[in-house]
C-alpha cells in the first residue's frame, strides 16, 4: 500500500471516529461504565460484610481502579468498535467507500488502525488513572509494563473479535446479540466445566484480568486469537457480496 | 470503455443474472430498464466491484485493470447523523477542494452543507450523492436510479451534467424507472427481463421504430413474457 494511500485511509478513520466520538456519547457511556463498577464494589463489599468501606466511596473506588480499565478492555472497547462498524454496514458507508477509490483491502486496513486506536486508548487510560491516583493519594506510582501489555491484548483481543463478528454479520444489531450471545455461551460452557483453565478467548481474558499474574500461554493465546480473528474477518470480507 | 462477457450470477440457488454481454463505449450513455427483481442492480454491483459475478469476466479498456468509477449505488451510503460537509469530506479522498467547490457549488448543495443528512430533503440528498459520484471525475459513472427523487430543477440540473458528461468523452451506465427522462438522456437502451437481456437498441433507433421508450419497453416485456 502506498504511503499516500495509507494517509487517506488513517484520515478517513480519524474523522469518522471523532464525528462519532461526540463529548455527550463518551460521557453517557463513561458514566454507564463508572456506574456499572460502583455497583459492582458496593455489592461485591457489602457481600464481604464490609459495610463501612462501602461508605469510604473514593478510596475504595481507587483501590479498585485496576477493574475500571479492566471493564473499560472488557466491554467498552469492543463493543464501540462493534457498533462504529455496524454502523457503516447500515448505512452502507461500506459500498459507498469501496466505490469512492478505496479498495477492500484498504478499507479492512483502516478498521485494524481504528482496532489498534481503541486498544491503545485503554493503555493510555490505564497510565492516566495510574498517575490520577498517585497523585490524588500521595502514593507511588508503579509501573507495570506486563500489565500494561495485557490491558493493550485484552482489547485488542476482543476487539478482533467484535471486527470478525461485525464483518461476517454485517448488521449492527445482529451482530451485537451475536457478540454478547457467544460471550455468555462461553461464561456458561465454562462453569459447566467447573471454572477449568481452557484457553477461551472470554475466559483468557477474564482470567487475565482478575489473576494479575499473567503467564506466557495466555499471552500467547491472546495474541494467537487476535490473528486469528483477524485473518477470518479479513478472509470473509475479501470475498463476500455487499448488497 | 467497459466489456462485459457472459457474466451470470446466483444468490445461493437462485440464479440472478444469465449470461450477460454487453459493451459500453466512450461517449456513449446506456440505460438499463427492465421491471423489479430483473437483476439490474446486482449488474451495477458487479460492475462497481461491490458483488461477485459467479461466472463470465468484465473488462475494462484495453491494458487498465480498472478505470476511474463514479457511482450512485441503490442506498445513499452517508452517516445520517453528520452534516452534507462532513459526508462529502469523507469520500472526497484526494480531490483538491476548487473541484470539490465546483461540484458541490454546480449542484446548488452550497446552501445546505451545514445540515444534517437525515434532516436534508430526498432531492437534496440525491444531489448530495450525486457531488460524491462526480467530484472524482470518473472516467466510468453508473447509477441506480439517479433521477428518482429529484425535483424539476434537480433533473434539469441532472440532464445537463450528463450532456457535459457525453461531450467529455465518459461512458455512463445507469438504470432508472423514468423512461421518459432516460429517452432523453441515454444514447442507448438495454432491455432485460429475468436476468437476461432481450435486447440492446440506440434510442434514436427506439423511436423511429416503436415512438417512444414506454412503447417499445411494453414491446419487450411481452415479447418475453
Amino acid at each position: 500500500m502506498e504511503k499516500n494511500q495509507l494517509l487517506l485511509i488513517v484520515r478517513m478513520e480519524w474523522m469518522k471516529t471523532c464525528c462519532r466520538m461526540n463529548l455527550f456519547f463518551s460521557i453517557a457511556m463513561f458514566m454507564l461504565l463508572v456506574l456499572q463498577v460502583g455497583v459492582l464494589v458496593r455489592v461485591e463489599l457489602s457481600g464481604e460484610g464490609d459495610e463501612m468501606m462501602v461508605m469510604a466511596e473514593p478510596e475504595i473506588i481507587f483501590q479498585y481502579a485496576g477493574r475500571y480499565i479492566s471493564n473499560l478492555a472488557f466491554t467498552f472497547m469492543p463493543l464501540m468498535l462493534l457498533i462504529n462498524i455496524g454502523r457503516e454496514f447500515d448505512f452502507a458507508v461500506v459500498q459507498r467507500s469501496l466505490v469512492s477509490g478505496i479498495n477492500r483491502k484498504e478499507f479492512f486496513a483502516g478498521k485494524t488502525f481504528q482496532l489498534a486506536i481503541f486498544s491503545m486508548a485503554v493503555v493510555v487510560f490505564a497510565i492516566v488513572f495510574r498517575l490520577l491516583a498517585a497523585a490524588m493519594y500521595s502514593v507511588p506510582v508503579i509501573w507495570d509494563l506486563k500489565e500494561l501489555v495485557m490491558y493493550g491484548l485484552v482489547a485488542s483481543c476482543l476487539g478482533s473479535l467484535a471486527l470478525m463478528v461485525v464483518f461476517m454479520v454485517k448488521k449492527r444489531f445482529y451482530a451485537l446479540a451475536v457478540f454478547m450471545g457467544y460471550a455468555l455461551l462461553e461464561n456458561t460452557f465454562s462453569a459447566i466445566m467447573s471454572g477449568r483453565m481452557m484457553y477461551l478467548p472470554f475466559q483468557t481474558c477474564i482470567g487475565m484480568l482478575r489473576r494479575g499474574n499473567e503467564s506466557l500461554p495466555d499471552f500467547v493465546a491472546l495474541g494467537v486469537y487476535t490473528a486469528v480473528f483477524n485473518i477470518v474477518a479479513w478472509k470473509v470480507f475479501r470475498r463476500s457480496d455487499l448488497r | 470503455m467497459l466489456t462485459l462477457e457472459g457474466i451470470t450470477k446466483y444468490f445461493g440457488s437462485q440464479r440472478v443474472l444469465t449470461g450477460i454481454n454487453l459493451e459500453l463505449k466512450r461517449g456513449e450513455i446506456l440505460g438499463l430498464v427492465g421491471p423489479n427483481g430483473s437483476g439490474k442492480s446486482t449488474l451495477l454491483k458487479i460492475v462497481l466491484g461491490l458483488v461477485y459475478q459467479t461466472e463470465g469476466v468484465f473488462r475494462f479498456q484495453e491494458g487498465a485493470e480498472r478505470v476511474k468509477l463514479g457511482a450512485l449505488p441503490d442506498k445513499p451510503g452517508f452517516f445520517p447523523g453528520f452534516s452534507l460537509e462532513k459526508n462529502l469530506m469523507l469520500f472526497s479522498g484526494r480531490v483538491k477542494r476548487p473541484v470539490f467547490n465546483e461540484t458541490i457549488a454546480r449542484l446548488g448543495l452550497i446552501p445546505y452543507l451545514h445540515k444534517k443528512f437525515s434532516s436534508c430533503s430526498t432531492g437534496i440528498q440525491k444531489r448530495c450523492e450525486l457531488a460524491a459520484a462526480l467530484m472524482h471525475q470518473p472516467e466510468l459513472l453508473v447509477m441506480d436510479e439517479p433521477i428518482s427523487g429529484l425535483d424539476p430543477a434537480g433533473v434539469y440540473a441532472f440532464r445537463s451534467l450528463m450532456r457535459d458528461w457525453q461531450s467529455n468523452n465518459m461512458a455512463v451506465l445507469l438504470t432508472d424507472h423514468a423512461l421518459k427522462e432516460l429517452e432523453k438522456i441515454c444514447t442507448s437502451i438495454c432491455f432485460l427481463r429475468k436476468g437476461i437481456i432481450q435486447s440492446v437498441v440506440p434510442v434514436h433507433e427506439i423511436t423511429s421504430k416503436h415512438g417512444s421508450l414506454e412503447e417499445a419497453y411494453r414491446f419487450y416485456n411481452l415479447k418475453s413474457a
